[in-house]
């Protein structure tokens, strides 16, 4: 939905399939905008090889807590003495485990923590590997809907408005060119609204069955609404984030992720809030994620260090949407 | 008409030929750079 904007800048998907290859380019300076898990940016803001900065959030909750279907886990306070595999040593999802160990009352020693690559993690719950997942969707569904998994807990109900990835940016680029930043930062916050407030137009580009080409040549590039398909924004959304370049998934599972239920995932209240990034900064500091440069008062370290709110004062931006 | 001015008219029709052999002028060339902006992610939320 921000691909193209109005002031014909192109903003392309580049795809990874880890955390480490984004991190990668960005310090190698081949890559100058990416979302990332929230305390990993945090790290990336103090240790890394590029200065970076948070600009905006990318969505709230949309994370999902998964056991096997066939286990007798019906709370966290089961699970103790089992293992959760978490995507990131650096991820807000960790952060939501010690939140939990916390609540429950569990020591170091009574979960182990395993770190996992997210589209693997259904798998190893089949096989397992581990006894719980926590993972941003579409990988909680997956296992729902393969039939062997269960939800635990939603972020919503557990740590409501949970957040996983955000929008960062290189200082190179804020300084370079701030108004791309913003045009970027404002085509994510047009993009939310649509998701979860827009009406039934068709975004540019997606096209009704009885209007589409034969030719499979000429419908490569254009998203083929299905007849009788759900015309509601989230519903599109699915069929154009289900494509190669942007998640490559069945769009049956994308649907289902955006609503079952509705507030699965939302895409408004995307604003940086000092509060909610202060505490993830904490749990941060708490687990060692500083640690190769931990915080002091002779060297802080707060949210004016690795967030940049300015591009958020300018919206209104205009999306692509065609006229019934 | 001069000799140089026979020369210089051979040379613009030889540039007005050489135009029209390749379509008319690219007016891409006076269209402003458009800017491009790679955003990485995973397929994950």
């Amino acid at each position: 939905m921000t691909e193209h904007s109005s002031r014909g800048t192109q903003f392309l998907s580049k795809k990874y399939t880890s955390w480490p290859a984004i991190t990668d380019d960005i310090n190698g300076g081949t890559l100058d905008a990416a979302f990332l898990l929230a305390p990993l940016a945090m790290v990336m803001a103090r240790e890394g090889g590029a200065p970076v900065k948070i600009v905006h959030l990318g969505h709230r909750d949309g994370t999902t807590m998964v056991v096997r279907a066939d286990s007798p886990y019906r709370s966290f306070a089961d699970l103790r003495g089992t293992r959760v595999a978490v995507p990131h040593r650096y991820s807000n999802q960790r952060i939501l485990i010690e939140r939990l160990k916390d609540q429950y009352g569990f020591t170091d020693q009574d979960i182990t923590i395993i770190d996992y690559a997210p589209p693997e993690m259904p798998a190893g719950l089949e096989t397992g590997q581990f006894e719980s997942y926590i993972v941003g969707e579409p990988f909680g569904a997956k296992a729902e809907l393969d039939g062997f998994g269960r939800v635990l807990y939603y972020t919503k109900d557990i740590w409501p408005d949970f957040i996983s990835c955000v929008l960062v940016v290189t200082e190179r680029l804020i300084d370079s060119d701030p108004g791309l930043v913003a045009e970027l930062v404002a085509g994510i916050t047009a993009s939310g609204l649509w998701l979860d407030q827009g009406d039934e137009r068709l975004m540019a580009g997606v096209v009704p069955e009885e209007q589409a080409p034969a030719d499979e040549l000429a419908r490569a590039d254009l998203v083929v609404l299905p007849d009788g398909h759900d015309r509601a924004p989230r519903m599109q959304a699915a069929l154009i984030a289900a494509r190669e370049n942007y998640f490559n998934q069945d769009p049956e599972l994308l649907e289902f992720v955006l609503s079952q239920p509705p507030d699965r995932v939302k895409y408004t209240n995307l604003l940086l809030a000092e509060e909610e990034m202060e505490e993830i900064q904490g749990y941060a500091e708490r687990l060692g994620f500083f640690s190769k440069r931990p915080v002091t008062p002779q060297d802080p370290f707060g949210f004016d260090d690795y967030c940049d709110p300015r591009f958020e004062r300018q919206t209104g931006r205009e999306l692509p949407l065609q006229e019934k | 008409m001069s000799q140089s001015l026979r020369l210089l008219g051979m040379l613009l029709a030889f540039l007005a030929a050489i135009t029209l052999a390749h379509g008319t002028l690219n007016l891409d060339w006076f269209e402003p750079e458009r800017r491009v902006l790679r955003v990485g992610h995973l397929p994950v939320t």
